[in-house]
């Protein structure tokens, strides 16, 4: 049983809100928890003439089910997204998952939207009770992530090998971006004429650095990376180094307008990082291609008749399995080998097709033997993108109200790059899109790249 | 403590927030649906901009009205000019104004709060690199950058 001086006390707490005139006709009004307090809520709201939009509670079992003509709901599907209008009622704070989400959802700090109707304990509380909720109240929880996170990224920092002083840090597990910052070294850009230290994350990132000409290159974990971005982003100019990306930086308001203004994603380094324009020079780079006479040999490929698809990615989304199993089946109707560049562990091979991991350092090399190229739009198309053989690119679809991936992220910008054949993938023209590149690459078959 | 130590750091931060707790105890914040924003001095364009735009802002975000901090003698002078949907302007000193920029910075504190610059927080100038007309750049970064205003046309006609 309630005792009849807690509801009282209640009930008097959301006259007064409403008697503030924090109800309009606008507002709709969520209670929670699901309990016996409700009762005597929804008279009070009944004899105000106010209905109630809904009940919180985080407990499934109730979820979708009807009380008194009110719908029991979660708070993620009635909050998000957020709006001004929506106020909570809380007559005991006793459900902590919602308590916690309410917390992240920011309805906490505003008084409008959000009304705790907790009664006051009866009696005076102690001096400790007292300041312990003083503390609490104080304690603000953002800070004390942030915080952290800032000082793992200090201790990180601390302990990287201070040799020649200047750091640069690339945020990203991203092996496009570095193979581009590899193309700026070999351009021999201002930013890259010191000694320094490249930071990376993952190891494809540092075998790649490597390969690309880096001498020093540390390897972090993707938290490490972010503490220690943090890190630089608050000391500023007292870190030597800079974040080589222009995406990262934590309050920057360049990519809301990329999202207007499409620059392809190679200018934007020319841009945003590197402020030399090097174009020229860029167009001179070319990388040194080894000896995979044995590797392929190893897997069975024939020169200039062979279709390597890589079907998977790790930064971007990715393109049904249909597709390109239908598009396998199509290439074996026709008579060539096809291979599959995948680890066949967590990445199963298309059926019908031969698995093949290309290491990074021989990836031009490989596809140069093979001949014909069909991928998912990746960094390792970037890698790939001046190796002479027949390349097909394909890009998923672009979401409404974002960047058009096609346009910001095509082929034809790269530097070195030629003979890209450039498709978008769409659930409508899945079938048709295979027909397509099969009649590319029978026209295409007398050479070594597209004309 | 030196500088550029993590605990010198987190002092600078504990200001911060501490100013901040004071302009949180003050009625302009409390009157609920107020946008809180940060107006700094040697931006006078930046500033023009973001005063003509304030009002679209306002409604697109569901605010009544904004509380105006600012360092600016000119923003001062002129915010009575733009009509604007201000419910009052306080004038800080820049050392206060340093303090909210540096828990800026450390993180995003407040929902309400917006820092009027192109300059600060650290890598915001960034954007002055973008290729654009210059008279129409500054006030499109302000507009879609800054106040995260979606439209196709951008016209202002300079004061």
């Amino acid at each position: 049983m309630i005792d009849k001086k807690y509801i009282e006390t209640m009930l008097e707490r959301i006259e007064e809100y409403i008697k503030i005139g924090l109800v309009s006709e606008k507002t709709e009004i969520y209670i929670t928890p699901l309990d016996e307090t409700l009762v005597y809520i929804l008279e009070l709201f009944q004899k105000h003439n106010i209905s109630i939009a809904g009940i919180i509670d985080s407990r499934k079992k109730y979820h979708t089910t009807i009380w008194d003509g009110i719908k029991i709901t979660a708070a993620e599907d009635v909050l998000i997204p957020y709006r001004k209008n929506k106020i909570i009622i809380v007559t005991a704070p006793w459900d902590i998952p919602l308590m916690i989400k309410l917390d992240a959802l920011e309805y906490w700090h505003n008084v409008n939207r959000f009304w705790p109707c907790e009664p006051l304990p009866m009696g005076e509380p102690s001096w400790l009770k007292r300041q312990y909720h003083r503390f609490k109240g104080k304690l603000n929880k953002a800070i004390f992530h942030e915080t952290k996170m800032v000082y793992s990224g200090y201790k990180v920092y601390k302990k990287l090998p201070k040799i020649d002083q200047v750091f640069y840090f690339f945020p990203h597990r991203s092996l496009g971006d570095i193979y581009i910052l590899g193309l700026y070294l070999q351009a021999k850009t201002s930013l890259f004429e010191k000694e320094f230290t490249l930071c990376v994350v993952g190891k494809g990132c540092e075998t790649l650095a490597k390969y690309m000409g880096f001498r020093n290159v540390v390897q972090l974990t993707q938290r490490e990376m972010d503490g220690i971005c943090r890190w630089k982003m608050v000391q500023k100019d007292k870190v030597s180094g800079e974040i080589l990306h222009f995406h990262y930086i934590y309050h920057a308001v360049v990519p809301k307008i990329l999202e207007d203004n499409v620059i392809p994603f190679k200018d934007c380094y020319d841009l945003l990082v590197f402020d030399d324009c090097l174009k020229e020079k860029l167009n001179k780079v070319s990388l040194p291609r080894n000896d995979v006479s044995k590797i392929c040999e190893k897997y069975g490929l024939v020169k200039a008749k062979s279709v390597v698809i890589a079907p998977y990615a790790k930064s971007i989304p990715e393109v049904h399995f249909i597709f390109w199993q239908l598009l396998a089946n199509a290439l074996l109707e026709k008579n060539y080998t096809v291979f599959t560049n995948c680890n066949g562990i967590s990445e199963p091979p298309l059926l019908g097709t031969k698995t093949m991991p290309i290491d990074l350092c021989d990836a031009i090399s490989v596809i140069e033997f093979a001949g014909v190229f069909i991928g998912l739009r990746s960094g390792f198309c970037d890698l790939i993108s001046s190796a002479d053989a027949r390349k097909i690119c394909i890009f998923h679809e672009s979401k409404e109200n974002s960047i058009d991936y096609k346009s910001y992220f095509t082929m034809y910008d790269i530097v070195g790059s030629h003979t890209w054949k450039e498709y978008e993938y769409t659930d409508k023209n899945c079938q048709l899109l295979v027909t397509e590149i099969v009649k590319q690459l029978e026209i295409g078959s007398e050479g070594n790249t597209f004309r | 403590m030196s500088s550029n130590s993590f605990w010198y750091s987190l002092t600078k931060v504990y200001f911060g927030q501490r100013y901040w707790r004071k302009i949180q105890r003050k009625p302009d914040y409390s009157a609920g649906n107020v946008a809180i924003m940060l107006f700094l001095s040697g931006e006078d364009e930046c500033c023009h901009y973001s005063l003509t735009y304030l009002n679209e802002f306002l409604e697109k975000n569901g605010y009544v009205s904004a509380f105006i901090l600012t360092n600016s003698k000119w923003v001062e002078e002129n915010y009575r000019k733009y009509n604007s949907k201000t419910q009052r302007l306080e004038k800080i000193s820049t050392k206060n104004c340093d303090k909210l920029i540096t828990l800026y910075e450390w993180f995003h504190f407040d929902r309400n709060f917006y820092l009027i610059s192109l300059h600060k927080p650290y890598g915001r100038d960034q954007c002055l690199k973008l290729p654009s007309e210059d008279s129409k750049l500054i006030s499109h970064l302000v507009k879609r950058g800054i106040y995260g205003i979606i439209d196709d046309k951008i016209e202002v006609e300079d004061s």
